[in-house]
């Protein structure tokens, strides 16, 4: 006999998902039609769920503790030969019987709902997904998307269409449905959008993905942001690595000195250490230098943080820089070893690239990046030389400081670089 | 001067100082100067409809947490209103509901599955309003008022001997609508009863900070509308009360107000958490009050009600309840277009616009 499935309902007028908190039956139960068969814990209350099909339970498609989409099969029900079971009286049943879900006799204290762990609910709810930055402008600050229907915002988002840059075909310059969907097939050089299902593979975000996801959406969406850059000459920094290299010890590496450069450039402007409290209108410098490395993951690019980096010595920022680089490899970064970050280096010359318009990684207010070091030839007093020369990128939120200040703190890292003797003074 | 002089005695409109009580809540009789007890057969019927009314609450509420209706706002605890509302009507009235008087409706007549067609999420009331003279359920709070005040005009103003009853809870009491109906219907003297189901929780806004008034019924005083309060976990007071209102209003007394003390037992809807608001004691001080069991008790200790009658009753609920899962097991789908086909017997230019811009958007949509 063919089993029911019955699928998790949208619980509360437009949830998407919920919490199975517990399940009441297990798997070869025999259950009778709006049985409660599961707590669950939605965005709104705990809610026991009855079951619309009697019978015997046949499979239960989560586990406690599990977040289900809506539409999804929550469990399995084989009906018995001869339609509906009705409960018995006496079993608390659905009839005459005073208990009601709002009150129901859990016998628990007064507060039912109870706070949600941290993980289980990663923070991407407001901002999915933004599928296809390269192609889209930021959107222009101050300007308001003239969109009426939630409908409309949400098939953006689901599409990853930044309602922001589009512009609109209805009354007024309303954006409707269709301008979305226009805007997705300009994205992908389509006629029309594939049907779904057809020479296509769909793969969910995991939490890491979708965390990013949620924070590189929400800078690009708020941050004012400016990018300047400069060549530098990178000759005497590498003379000076290589002259610390010995047989039994390899010296600091080239990107310890970086960031060590970087720390000390930071000191000198300590705006671009901060964040911005947008409600109190007020910038917030941090004592502490958290500087955040990219760093190639087992998964992709991670950024660890190297806490406290303003009391490091180049030495120690090169212990901890190898120690996190290798854990990073080794996929054993924790949680904690990725958040806290005050200021991202962003050293992407490694993957073979000389420049980036790199997205700040919010709420912080700015991101140094340098290119590969190449041999080029170079003008030096009135000759050209073949130099080691790398281009250097800085991507600051203009709110916090101008053009001046991002300039000043780029050359004082580009001069230390450049001539890393003159740069001890400083240090 | 004389046209200053108001022509009611205002100490004629003033309610009870206690709401009216005709069953105690251990299904004693208690005497009333004013108020007598109705018929042991109207108690029975009243009982019966009662039952049915329970298991239509508790069959949508389950419903609602099987994807079989979008929302349920259940009266479940107030089926003692619920039944009298419909109860003291004759086939002439009209009954105007809240989103919450599912109950009220099907006590009225209606097929359960009917009645629930909106709250499935389809773009009609599920019912024709004429044929047993209810109208469809508002969601906005208190809008229906006017348009019972106005039925009821028109009714006086043909000659009709229709009475309508305005069905609304305490939440609405605030609203500019319930203030404009009143009056509109104390003016002209329309016969309308308003039936305030004081449930005392507006979601999660208790009465306390509703009003200042010393009770909703006091708020007839104002417009020169006599008040009455009733225990509406009492169905045997309710019928004797609404009934004398009902009459009253036929009789070409006018309006009057009318406030049932009860309690949502429930959440507001499926998607409200009532814990985060109001403690388990208060919810079981007032499941005790139960109107289901108080009435049942009272038929039982009079040899009024038998296992078997119980028994059929039951049964005769569980037949509803299956009819129920029947007949909502699939999902209403509504067509966009006709959203627009029933709001003015002539479009408006506006309305024919905004048609257009729909019926363009879905044929532009590759994906429907």
């Amino acid at each position: 006999m063919n089993a029911h499935t019955f699928v998790l309902p949208d619980l509360g007028e437009g949830l998407t998902e919920a919490e199975l908190v517990r399940w009441l039956v297990a798997e070869g139960d025999e259950v009778v039609v709006d049985q409660p068969v599961a707590e669950v814990e939605t965005a709104k209350a705990v809610v026991e769920v009855p079951t619309p099909f009697g019978g015997r339970v046949t499979r239960l498609h989560a586990k406690a503790g599990q977040t289900i989409d809506v539409g999804t099969p929550l469990l399995s029900v084989e009906p018995p030969g001869d339609g509906d079971v009705r409960r018995e009286e006496g079993r608390g049943g659905s009839g005459n019987v005073l208990v009601g879900y709002g009150s129901s006799a859990s016998g628990g204290s007064g507060r039912r709902r109870r706070p949600r762990a941290p993980t289980q609910r990663a923070p991407t709810q407001q901002t999915p997904a933004r599928q296809t930055p390269a192609r889209q402008p930021p959107a222009q600050p101050g300007r308001v998307p003239r969109v009426a229907s939630p409908l409309v915002r949400r098939r953006a988002r689901e599409r990853g269409v930044d309602i922001g840059v589009l512009e609109g075909t209805g009354p007024g310059g309303l954006i409707t449905g269709a301008d979305v969907e226009r805007a997705v097939r300009g994205t992908q050089g389509l006629p029309s959008m594939p049907s779904p299902g057809t020479g296509e593979r769909r793969t969910p975000l995991n939490g890491f993905q979708k965390a990013m996801s949620s924070a590189l959406t929400r800078s690009r969406s708020e941050i004012p942001e400016a990018t300047v850059w400069v060549d530098v000459d990178a000759t005497a920094l590498v003379e000076l690595r290589e002259s610390a290299r010995r047989p039994s010890d390899p010296g600091p590496g080239l990107l310890s000195y970086l960031a060590r450069f970087v720390v000390m450039a930071l000191k000198e402007y300590p705006v671009l250490n901060s964040r911005l409290d947008t409600e109190r209108q007020e910038i917030v410098e941090f004592d502490r230098i958290n500087l955040g490395i990219a760093a190639q993951g087992r998964r992709g690019l991670v950024v660890p943080v190297i806490m406290g980096a303003e009391s490091l010595s180049t030495a120690q920022l090169d212990e901890r820089i190898r120690d996190v680089t290798r854990k990073a490899r080794e996929g054993q970064l924790a949680p904690e070893d990725l958040t806290g970050g005050t200021f991202t280096f962003n050293n992407y010359g490694v993957f073979g690239v000389d420049g980036s318009a790199a997205i700040i990684h919010h709420p912080q207010v700015a991101i140094l990046g340098l290119g590969r070091i190449i041999d080029r030839p170079w003008a030096v007093n009135g000759e050209i030389r073949v130099r080691k020369i790398a281009q250097m990128s800085f991507v600051f939120d203009h709110r916090i400081c101008d053009g001046g200040t991002a300039a000043g703190f780029m050359r004082s890292v580009a001069d230390a670089i450049e001539n890393p003797a003159g740069a001890l003074a400083r240090l | 001067m004389d046209h200053l002089v108001m022509t009611s005695d205002p100490r004629r409109l003033l309610p009870s100082d206690a709401p009216v009580r005709l069953i105690s809540p251990e299904g004693e009789p208690v005497p009333h100067e004013t108020y007598r007890l109705p018929s042991g057969e109207a108690l029975l019927a009243a009982y019966a409809a009662m039952t049915t009314a329970r298991r239509v609450n508790d069959q949508a509420s389950a419903l609602v947490r099987q994807g079989r209706l979008a929302v349920y706002p259940s009266s479940h605890g107030q089926e003692a209103c619920q039944v009298a509302a419909a109860q003291v009507l004759t086939d002439d009235d009209w009954l105007f509901p809240t989103y919450r008087d599912v109950a009220a409706m099907v006590a009225r007549g209606l097929d359960p599955v009917e009645a629930l067609v909106l709250l499935q999420g389809d773009w009609h009331c599920g019912h024709n309003p004429y044929e047993r003279k209810v109208a469809p359920q508002t969601t906005p709070l208190a809008t229906q008022l006017p348009h019972a005040v106005g039925v009821a005009h028109a009714a006086r103003l043909k000659g009709e001997p229709t009475v309508v009853m305005a069905l609304c809870g305490d939440g609405a009491t605030s609203e500019g609508d319930f203030h404009e109906a009143l009056n509109f219907a104390a003016v002209f003297q329309t016969p309308v009863v308003f039936f305030v189901q004081n449930n005392r929780y507006a979601i999660s806004v208790p009465l306390a900070r509703q009003t200042a008034a010393p009770s909703l019924a006091h708020k007839g005083v104002g417009y020169g509308i006599p008040g009455e309060q009733v225990d509406g976990n009492d169905l045997a007071a309710l019928l004797a009360v609404l009934g004398t209102a009902v009459e009253r209003a036929r009789g070409g007394a006018g309006p009057q107000l009318v406030e049932a003390h009860t309690y949502r037992v429930q959440a507001h809807t499926n998607a409200d958490d009532p814990t985060r608001y109001r403690d388990e004691a208060e919810v079981g001080a007032w499941v005790a009050r139960d109107p289901l069991r108080r009435l049942g008790t009272f038929l039982e200790n009079r040899a009024l009600l038998t296992a078997e009658q119980a028994a059929a009753l039951d049964k005769d609920a569980d037949d509803v309840a299956a009819a129920m899962r029947a007949g909502l097991s699939k999902d209403a789908e509504p067509d966009p277009a006709r959203l627009f086909a029933h709001v003015y017997q002539t479009p408006t230019p506006q309305l024919a616009e905004q048609a257009a811009l729909v019926a363009d958007e879905i044929s532009r949509m590759v994906d429907g």
